[in-house]
């Protein structure tokens, strides 16, 4: 059982957006969580949903909203007054599979909320630490478009998440097979194509991937391009950026069937990485630079082995 | 490009006012001409002693005839112990002139004399073109009806002198043997390392099945084949560099995996690649 097989299924039913299905395939993987950003209706949350069913693991999502509480994520004590004992009821984090949507939706506590469990994988409700299942990927939805009566998540909170896909329009030919396929039919869904535990066994085997130690260099050279003195950048990314791209770079050469990473690996998920760990000033928008173009710059003036 | 600190007594009620030992105050800009719409990037530094978290009572220029593109205010601890406290601006001109941005103020009792003062940048005078137009064009349109016919005769007698005298020179001059053209410079193409020396690179990596002698004999494949430094392996295989050869993208392949692979795995790897090569 390969990581190919999940990605041909997903692929099944979520017509084109492959390196989105490829970055959140990587993610689950590396054992990172992932934030989509793109106008609504571009099957965001078709392929989460697919992701959890192909998994065969639970799915839960919470439509985030201004007057969401944290105990609305991660759980509360109720009191029961049949055995007099306050009980608890666990939230929608407690699933293999988590889509926030909207995260920019809700205000900060109720963030941290989310991103506290990401990052320890567990949670505590009263007096009880309650571990999150495994895998626990959380993929969260922001819409670009819409900024009125947002929450901006702050650097810190955005470097939790591994990567950034960022969901375009799909061309012509795409549209016309989505039509095609879901001609008022509601979507087919991948059934239990691998379990839970096929997925812990990846990242086993993802650790284990060999990076040579020029390529090693490569990565940190790529990462610490973001940091050198630029007119339209004010910080750069961390060093959590940079085990973020060995780990991403690992997930894409275990897809591939390799035991080792080549550069390409490296070079192709570098943008994914990287988008949301570097902070631009607000120049960028007054001279109507493009931060992609920006990014894609950085990390081609940067040599591989 | 910059207007500096000028300072006047303040007679508004100083007890919001923070005590600060203002060094410098004033407002730069990154470029004085412009073009209608284009941006221009205002900064107001002030530089005070001792360490401050933030500047309050400054009052900012007004900006009418300006489009305010954004701004943001940091301060941030000095080498010397003080304070660079730096307001950004971006503007962008609506309209065609000549600009006056108003000074920047800083309302703070001045710790030197004790006393509520008002700290004063310069003006900054802003040229702004319309849009499409240029300095050029418009001293052109400058010189007017009378200048430009008398400009234009001036221009036929010159050109009309130069003309005969070049006529008189051509018929006047000594004749001389025409010269034989030197010989043309032929610009060798970047010719790739001699086989010779691929083979010998090959032969030591056989001998010596090591990481450095994979890694020169792929710099050799990859300048047999023209890759650039920026060129990766997935780059080369999307533009076809080795065209319809098979055996060559065979040894590129396992070249590519003998340079990346796992320490352990290199003896067999660089087996498989030298199979490849030999063929």
């Amino acid at each position: 059982m390969t990581p190919r097989i999940l990605l041909d299924a997903l692929a099944g039913t979520v017509v084109g957006q492959r390196p989105v299905l490829e970055g959140i395939l990587y993610s689950l993987i590396a054992g990172g969580h992932v934030v989509l950003e793109g106008p609504p209706g571009l099957a965001k949350t078709l392929a989460c949903r697919a992701l959890a069913s192909a998994v065969g693991g639970t799915f839960k999502r919470v439509q985030f909203t201004p007057d969401l509480l944290p105990s609305d994520i991660v759980g509360t004590r109720i009191f029961d007054q049949s055995t007099g004992h306050f009980a608890t009821a666990l939230g929608p984090i407690f699933a293999n599979i988590v889509l926030a949507d909207e995260i920019n939706r809700a205000p900060a506590k109720v963030q941290s909320a989310l991103l506290e469990g990401m990052q320890e994988r567990q949670v505590t409700i009263g007096p009880e630490t309650h571990p999150l299942p495994d895998p626990f990927v959380v993929t969260a939805t922001m819409n670009p478009l819409d900024s009125e009566g947002t929450y901006a998540l702050p650097l810190a909170q955005m470097d939790r998440f591994l990567v950034k896909l960022v969901v375009d329009y799909p061309p012509p030919e795409d549209e016309l097979r989505i039509l095609e396929r879901f001609g008022g039919e509601p979507p087919e869904m991948p059934h239990d194509v691998v379990t839970a535990a096929d997925i812990v066994r990846w990242r086993h085997m993802a650790r284990a991937i060999f990076i040579e130690p020029r390529l090693l260099r490569y990565i940190v050279a790529l990462v610490g391009a973001t940091r050198a003195p630029h007119a339209y950048i004010d910080r750069g990314a961390s060093p959590r950026a940079t085990l973020a791209l060995a780990a991403l770079a690992r997930a894409r050469a275990l897809t591939d069937g390799r035991t080792f990473v080549v550069p390409d690996d490296v070079r192709a998920s570098a943008p994914d990485v990287l988008r949301h760990r570097i902070a631009f000033n607000y120049r960028t928008i007054t001279d109507k630079v493009d931060a992609e173009e920006l990014i894609a710059n950085l990390i081609g003036a940067v040599p591989p082995p | 490009m910059a207007a500096g600190l000028a300072l006047a007594p303040l007679t508004v009620s100083a007890q919001t006012l923070s005590r600060l030992r203002v060094r410098s105050f004033e407002m730069t800009a990154d470029r004085l001409n412009v073009k209608v719409g284009e941006p221009i990037h205002l900064r107001i530094t002030a530089l005070l002693g001792g360490r401050i978290a933030r500047l309050n009572n400054v009052t900012l220029p007004n900006l009418s005839g300006f489009d305010l593109l954004g701004d943001e205010r940091s301060c941030y601890p000095d080498t010397d112990g003080g304070t660079r406290c730096v307001e950004a601006m971006s503007v962008a001109p609506q309209q065609a002139g000549d600009l006056t941005i108003a000074p920047a103020t800083l309302d703070a009792i001045d710790a030197r004399t004790g006393k509520p003062s008002r700290f004063a940048t310069g003006n900054l005078a802003i040229k702004v073109e319309a849009d499409g137009d240029s300095w050029l064009s418009s001293w052109l349109a400058a010189l007017g009806g009378v200048i430009w016919p008398l400009l234009r005769l001036a221009g036929i007698v010159a050109f009309a002198a130069l003309a005969l005298g070049a006529i008189a020179w051509a018929f006047g001059r000594p004749r001389r043997p025409r010269p034989t053209p030197p010989p043309a410079v032929v610009v060798e193409p970047a010719q790739p390392p001699p086989v010779e020396d691929f083979g010998l690179l090959i032969a030591r990596l056989a001998a010596e099945p090591t990481r450095a002698n994979v890694v020169a004999v792929r710099e050799a494949l990859r300048n047999r084949i023209g890759a650039k430094p920026d060129e990766t392996f997935g780059d080369l295989l999307a533009r076809g560099a080795a065209g319809d050869d098979r055996e060559l993208l065979a040894a590129m392949s396992a070249i590519e995996r003998a340079t990346f692979c796992e320490h352990q795995r290199l003896p067999e790897a660089v087996q498989d690649a030298l199979r490849v090569l030999h063929r």
